[in-house]
């Protein structure tokens, strides 16, 4: 094989790689974002002896 | 002035506005206050109720009984705990077939966490509440009751809180003795605590009394298994250094203007001071990096927060003014 038309093949290779490439880049990126996003953050309010207390007391 | 429960409910919804998962739980003592003149009992009732409907409408996750909401008997929580209010015992136990009369725990998942809140209570030393339950009630060693729900638990939860209206000093000997407990809530005296006490793997918190203050308890949940941290270790072991430092220049200063002071003991005691809070905050810088981070805040009730409507209005249908 010439090296010409080794160059070619591998140019045409290419051709369809990098848009395959970049399509699997489009669908798999968001889903590695989700994956390193910040983890779900649980709020606890917590009370205790609050013995009926329905309004301010003087603190 | 501090507190108020309008305002409380605005708190939870402001936090739960903010977009991630936001509870609401209770460590117990919730109803009432030590014990109560027969002539008071209609108001007491009104308010006890009042306090059930609005956390209902808060979306409390779980209500854990202390020994004072057993000063008007059962009835009253059995009727609350019937139309949904989640009342938790796993130490109140039927007299006679000694069964637990409320859900010993309740089971949350959240984000694929599995969180479980256990109740316990003390068993109660004031003869008026004893008298209360007319021997149809009763209440277990809570040790023996935790360990029994430990056992039950094992497999079905990521996390366990507890809520413990056992004191202090109980709660530290559980954190000693019973492993697997991320978090004890505490309550029953009733302590400000704004930094968690750490005891082995736990943390022990409280948040003060009569609903002036709510706690805050801010935990990521993405790496379950790991341990967690106290975020605020930090930043109070840095305070205390500036507080010494302060104390420091405040001794130099009386020193200028009093040459004869001797200053050399205290600045001496300041120095030994700062090297151990040196050495802790080293500790601290290191071990806080390797864990889950969470943050525990003590959250004034004040008069900054707006009343929320809907639990305004309740307050003002049952015609209480005052407590």
């Amino acid at each position: 094989m010439k090296r010409a038309d080794l160059l070619s093949g591998i140019k045409n290779i290419a051709k369809g790689t990098i848009p395959l490439f970049i399509l699997l880049l489009g669908i798999l990126l968001p889903l590695g974002y989700e994956g390193m996003a910040a983890p779900v953050t649980l709020t606890i309010v917590h009370t205790n002896n609050v013995n009926g207390h329905l309004f301010a007391c003087p603190s | 002035m501090l507190g108020g429960l309008a305002r409380r409910a605005t708190l939870l919804k402001n936090l739960q506005n903010q977009g991630d998962p936001c509870i609401a739980v209770d460590s117990g003592d919730l109803f009432f206050d030590q014990t109560t003149d027969q002539a008071d009992v209609k108001k007491v009732l009104t308010k006890a109720r009042l306090i059930a409907q609005a956390y209902k409408k808060m979306g409390i996750v779980a209500v854990n009984v202390g020994d004072r909401d057993l000063s008007q008997g059962l009835d009253f929580l059995k009727q609350e705990a019937a139309q949904g209010l989640p009342l938790i015992s796993a130490n109140l136990v039927d007299a006679v077939q000694r069964k637990p009369i409320f859900p010993p725990s309740v089971i949350r998942e959240i984000a694929g966490v599995r969180i479980a809140f256990v109740g316990l209570l003390q068993s109660p030393r004031i003869p008026a509440i004893e008298k209360s339950l007319e021997g149809k009630a009763a209440v277990e060693d809570p040790m023996e009751a935790l360990q029994k729900v430990m056992t039950e638990l094992k497999g079905k939860a990521d996390l366990i809180l507890l809520l413990s209206d056992l004191g202090w000093d109980q709660d530290v000997r559980i954190a000693k003795e019973v492993a697997g407990i991320q978090f004890i809530l505490g309550g029953h005296e009733g302590r400000a605590v704004t930094g968690p006490f750490q005891q082995g793997q736990t943390f022990i918190v409280q948040s003060y009394q009569k609903g002036m203050y709510a706690g805050v308890l801010v935990l990521p949940l993405g790496k379950p298994g790991s341990l967690f941290q106290d975020e605020g270790r930090i930043t109070r072991i840095q305070e205390e250094l500036n507080g010494l430092d302060r104390r420091s220049r405040d001794l130099q200063g009386a020193k200028e203007r009093n040459p004869h002071l001797d200053i050399r003991p205290a600045i001496k005691g300041i120095k030994q001071q700062k090297d151990k809070l040196r050495k802790e905050l080293k500790e601290a810088q290191k071990t806080v990096a390797q864990g889950t981070r969470f943050r525990w805040t003590l959250e004034p009730i004040s008069s900054s927060l707006a009343e929320d409507a809907e639990v305004r209005s309740l307050i003002e249908a049952t015609g209480i003014k005052k407590d």
